[in-house]
């Protein structure tokens, strides 16, 4: 175990902020200056950072899903109680569904499993390169078609995929899924709606809409203005949103729901941090 | 905007969009899947009791989200005061020493397990910002909103509960 004892106060604030990823380009270097010169202190940081990624990676615990019921019978009667657990009951429905699809696809890891990995990898190769060769003209046009042009074969490793949004309000659902790319950013968003509602997206100035396509046949208006996009929906739709970022630092997208003037939903989707 | 009493819908949107949140700090602070469920019910109970108090100049997730910590310290003294009346020789008295998990313990992983066990072993003030910080990514001034100290504060609290858990975990020889 090391000890701070040894290592300058500076240093200790200067690892913490770092984890935090709250320092400039110049302390970062002169603590990774001073961790190579100080084995103490490059054991202590890496001791830190092994106990703040173990916490940046501990899973949310599922609230049972009774809990919004049990609050607005507390608050409201019986009544706002039961429409509450109807809704529970639904979504609870919905997830035990895709639980058990999801089951099927469950595995206990076996180091046999290793063998069969490398055996599929080296036939997943052959394949390839056989394709590739009698085919040249065909793998990017499956790319295109895969993510309808907006990224390259390159591109697409870098993408960043951010923990979706789902909602589930009166009248109103829908579901956000991002994917920051090194210049874009590539949001789904399912609607389904009662009523007339307007979605705003909120992001930095950096950010642009490139592109809104709506996958089926639906009634919206888009409209663009400085550092945001407003969409206004009814029914159901699924779109496929474009979003150009200039400065490419994945900046957060802050997502509002709003129904004849009341907030109903307001959420921020930004990129897991590494 | 101001949510208002009485207003069912907007109130159970809160719910909807906080109670996830709320419920985890709220279990990673007690140790313990009821309890927190408990605190969680108690802390939308108090937030719509005072729904007139909120000044909406400042971010209804700090005000929310203070009345969850309150909750959580509140169920903490009561939890430590029923220890002591009813402790025995042999009897865990840190508190959460039951430690109930979800519903599955089998979904908890040993990872979970032990920076769970190694945070119930920190004090309070300490436990809480690490958590606010690592659980729910707020900046240091969000946590200072939240329980009301400067941003200095946070910061010293902060890692001083990171070092903490880093000797905890090196001296059960779980970090290399």
């Amino acid at each position: 175990m090391s000890n701070s004892g040894a290592i300058e106060e500076k240093y200790i604030e200067l690892m913490n902020r770092e984890i935090d990823g709250l320092n400039s380009r110049e302390e970062s270097a002169e603590l990774q200056k001073y961790l190579r010169r100080n084995p103490e202190a490059e054991r202590y940081y890496r001791e830190l950072l092994f106990v703040a990624g173990a916490l940046d990676r501990v899973p949310e615990v599922e609230p049972p899903v009774e809990l919004k019921a049990s609050i607005m019978r507390a608050i409201f009667g019986e009544e706002a109680g039961a429409a509450a657990a109807a809704g529970a009951k639904t979504r609870a429905g919905r997830e035990r569904r895709s639980a058990s699809i999801l089951d099927l696809f469950r595995v206990r890891w076996e180091p046999k499993f290793a063998y069969v990995l490398a055996a599929c990898v080296a036939v997943g190769f052959f394949l390839f390169v056989l394709f590739w060769r009698v085919v040249p003209g065909r793998a990017p046009r499956d790319l295109e078609a895969l993510y309808g042009s907006i990224v390259s074969s390159q591109e697409a490793g870098q993408l960043l995929a951010v923990q979706p949004v789902e909602f589930v309000l009166p009248g109103v659902g829908g579901e956000l899924h991002v994917r920051y790319e090194m210049k874009r950013i590539l949001a789904a968003l399912d609607l389904h709606s009662d009523s007339r509602i307007q979605v705003v997206f909120d992001y930095s100035k950096d950010v642009s809409l490139e592109s809104i396509t709506a996958l089926n046949k639906c009634e919206y208006n888009a409209k663009a203005g400085d550092g945001k996009f407003e969409l206004t929906h009814s029914g159901d739709c699924r779109y496929v949103i474009v979003l150009r970022d200039g400065s490419g630092t994945h900046s957060p997208i802050g997502l509002k729901v709003v129904r004849g003037g009341t907030l109903l939903l307001q959420e921020t989707s930004r990129p897991a941090r590494d | 905007m101001k949510p208002v009493k009485g207003d069912k819908e907007a109130f159970g949107a809160i719910v909807d969009q906080y109670q996830r949140a709320i419920f985890n700090v709220a279990y990673r602070m007690v140790n313990d899947y009821e309890d927190a469920m408990d605190i969680t019910q108690s802390a939308f109970i108090k937030a719509y009791e005072n729904l007139d108090s909120y000044d909406p100049s400042h971010k209804f997730f700090s005000w929310l989200y203070r009345i969850a910590v309150n909750e959580s310290l509140n169920h903490i003294s009561k939890r430590k005061r029923q220890t002591r009346l009813t402790y025995e020789p042999g009897d865990s008295c840190e508190y959460g020493g039951q430690g109930r998990s979800p519903a599955d313990p089998a979904e908890q992983s040993e990872t979970d397990a032990m920076l769970q066990s190694a945070l119930a072993q920190l004090k309070f003030d300490y436990r809480l910002v690490v958590i606010l910080r690592h659980f729910l990514s707020l900046s240091y001034r969000e946590i200072g909103d939240i329980i009301d100290v400067p941003e200095k504060t946070v910061k010293s609290r902060l890692f001083t509960g990171r070092q903490l858990l880093k000797e905890i975990l090196v001296g059960q020889g779980y970090v290399e």
